[in-house]
């Protein structure tokens, strides 16, 4: 937003009004008036006798930035929703929320980009291997939560966690707000979803630097794809597939399916991930290996039922600092200023008493600096 | 009229008051968001195990009243001037309210109804920008020795045992004048902070 008082003298004439008219119908001076026209914001109740004198609405005076501060780029949606307009719309209010937020939030500096023009698979192997040693994951181990949440902090990525609103049908998607990279991700999410989404949207906002999507904000499958092979690559190694065959061979095929369910439950992964990689290697499942997905996503718990059970406020802003750690750090340099119900919006705070305690808690930390 | 804006004040409140929404004598309402809040927050349960007798008490504005254009006019108004970036002249920073703290704003201006509330950023928000219009904040137990001077209730012991339990709860502290004022009319000393 930003204040366009050169509409005044515009209005005013429209109107057959003088100036000076105005100024007395709003109680403020002329010269008030002139320095309204030539940029300086009134206080809320001259504007409010302002519209009312001209007879129009706040909207008027404000010229939307939204774009240039929030960037919201198209995203796939979960499953098989088909992306739309109102799901966008939706996902850009959610962005928009939070854009004072990142105003004042202090400045990221200088983070880390992946500039990879060409999507050859040597380009892939050598982003998904940076992104495991960024993360600090050792040999073949699949990547845990641990590590990307270390890797996300790294790359300068603020996580935070939120109830979508019904229309937005996404795991999680990223955004860039006044130059602060976030990714916002859905409470709902099912915990052996998140490694993998939350490494597939870290890796568009790491592209994101490198002028990789342009003006259009849209993801095309080529890029859906690249993004998802570096992911998919960075969680789970040839090295970590050839252990699970190896594990399953000889195996009945029903075993192996219950093998297989218990390797993607263990390190939170999905069937979908092994399908992927490893089709070939393995039997013929048909649909019984999306049969078993759909048993072990109805028993996985969600993000906010997996990393946000906590008995009290100091719990609670605890467990944001162990999963979310930069975006928390912002909350905290605001905490002072922030109201209660804020509060509750950007911590996900189920009640304002939670949040009277949660700010105490915020402040205390914020002074023992 | 005063806007309860906390789930607190509420808290506060309503054993020592339970007819203050529906009895139009004691002036106060409250919003739709912030009666939800009250009836709908599973932890009040246990740290508030009396709240379950009172949820019926906690009747809201008609959304009527929140949808009239005065209502609409000034919720746009608040929210594009802090999607303008406010300053608060206090600390030099930005305001940023909750989409209920810009609800409450909206509908106390479009009303002229004064608020309760114990968020500094609503107050300072609505006093620094609209101090014209603002009928300013009321703490809890400035409403009691409003109604107490109304005489819409005598002053028990059942009363003065929820005000002590002010103390135990950490409820935040209320102003000297109105400690000064309820000593006066009850001839008890406020046991609170």
């Amino acid at each position: 937003m930003s204040w366009q008082g050169q509409h005044i003298k515009t209005l005013a004439k429209e109107r057959s009004l003088t100036l000076k008219s105005v100024a007395d119908q709003v109680g403020v001076s002329r010269q008030a008036l002139n320095d309204w026209s030539k940029g300086k914001t009134p206080k809320g109740g001259h504007l409010l006798r302002l519209c009312k004198t001209l007879g129009v609405a706040p909207d008027v005076f404000f010229e939307s930035e939204r774009d240039s501060r929030v960037a919201v780029p198209m995203h796939r949606t979960r499953k098989t929703a088909k992306l739309n307009d109102s799901m966008q719309e939706e996902a850009k209010e959610l962005a928009s929320s939070y854009e004072l937020f990142f105003r004042e939030a202090s400045d990221p500096g200088l983070v880390q980009s992946l500039r990879i023009f060409k999507k050859t698979e040597s380009e892939i192997s050598k982003a998904s291997f940076s992104l495991r040693k960024l993360g600090g994951v050792e040999n073949d181990a699949p990547m845990n939560f641990h590590h990307v949440f270390s890797l996300v902090k790294d790359l300068g990525v603020n996580v935070v966690f939120s109830n979508f609103h019904e229309k937005i049908k996404a795991y999680a998607f990223y955004t860039k707000i006044n130059n602060h990279r976030v990714v916002f991700v859905n409470f709902k999410t099912k915990i052996f979803d998140l490694i993998f989404c939350l490494l597939h949207e870290a890796i568009h906002s790491i592209r994101d630097e490198s002028n990789a999507y342009g003006d259009s904000y849209l993801y095309d499958s080529d890029e859906e794809d690249f993004c998802d092979q570096i992911a998919s690559r960075a969680q789970l190694t040839d090295g970590y597939f050839s252990f699970v065959l190896e594990a399953i061979d000889g195996l009945s095929a029903s075993t192996q399916l219950s093998q297989l369910a218990k390797f993607a439950v263990k390190n939170n992964h999905t069937m979908h991930a092994i399908q992927k990689r490893v089709k070939d290697k393995l039997p013929d499942f048909e649909n019984k290996i999306y049969r078993v997905e759909t048993n072990l996503r109805k028993s996985s718990p969600t993000v906010r039922e997996y990393f946000f059970k906590a008995k009290d406020a100091r719990d609670y802003i605890e467990l944001w600092k162990s999963v979310s750690p930069i975006y928390l750090e912002h909350v905290i340099e605001q905490s002072e200023n922030i109201s209660h119900r804020r509060l509750c919006e950007l911590l996900s705070i189920d009640s304002e008493l939670d949040a009277i305690e949660a700010k105490a808690e915020l402040v205390r930390i914020k002074c023992e600096g | 009229m005063v806007i309860l804006c906390d789930t607190c004040s509420i808290l506060m409140l309503i054993r020592i008051a339970p007819s203050m929404f529906s009895d139009h004598k004691f002036r106060t309402i409250t919003i739709s968001n912030v009666a939800r809040e009250f009836i709908s927050t599973q932890k009040f349960k246990s740290k508030y195990p009396w709240r379950s007798d009172y949820r019926s008490n906690v009747v809201p504005a008609t959304s009527s009243s929140m949808q009239n254009d005065d209502y609409k006019f000034f919720l746009n108004l608040v929210n594009k001037m802090l999607e303008n970036g406010v300053i608060n002249s206090k600390n030099d920073l930005l305001f940023d309210l909750s989409t209920v703290d810009k609800e409450v704003v909206s509908y106390a201006l479009s009303q002229g109804h004064a608020i309760s509330t114990g968020d500094q950023g609503i107050i300072d928000f609505a006093s620094q920008e609209f101090s014209d219009d603002f009928k300013g904040n009321r703490s809890p137990l400035e409403l009691i020795v409003d109604w107490l001077k109304m005489g819409l209730f005598d002053w028990d012991d059942s009363r003065h045992r929820v005000l002590a339990e002010w103390a135990l709860t950490n409820e935040r502290p209320q102003p000297a004048k109105a400690k000064g004022a309820f000593k006066k009319i009850t001839g008890r000393s406020y046991p609170g902070p």
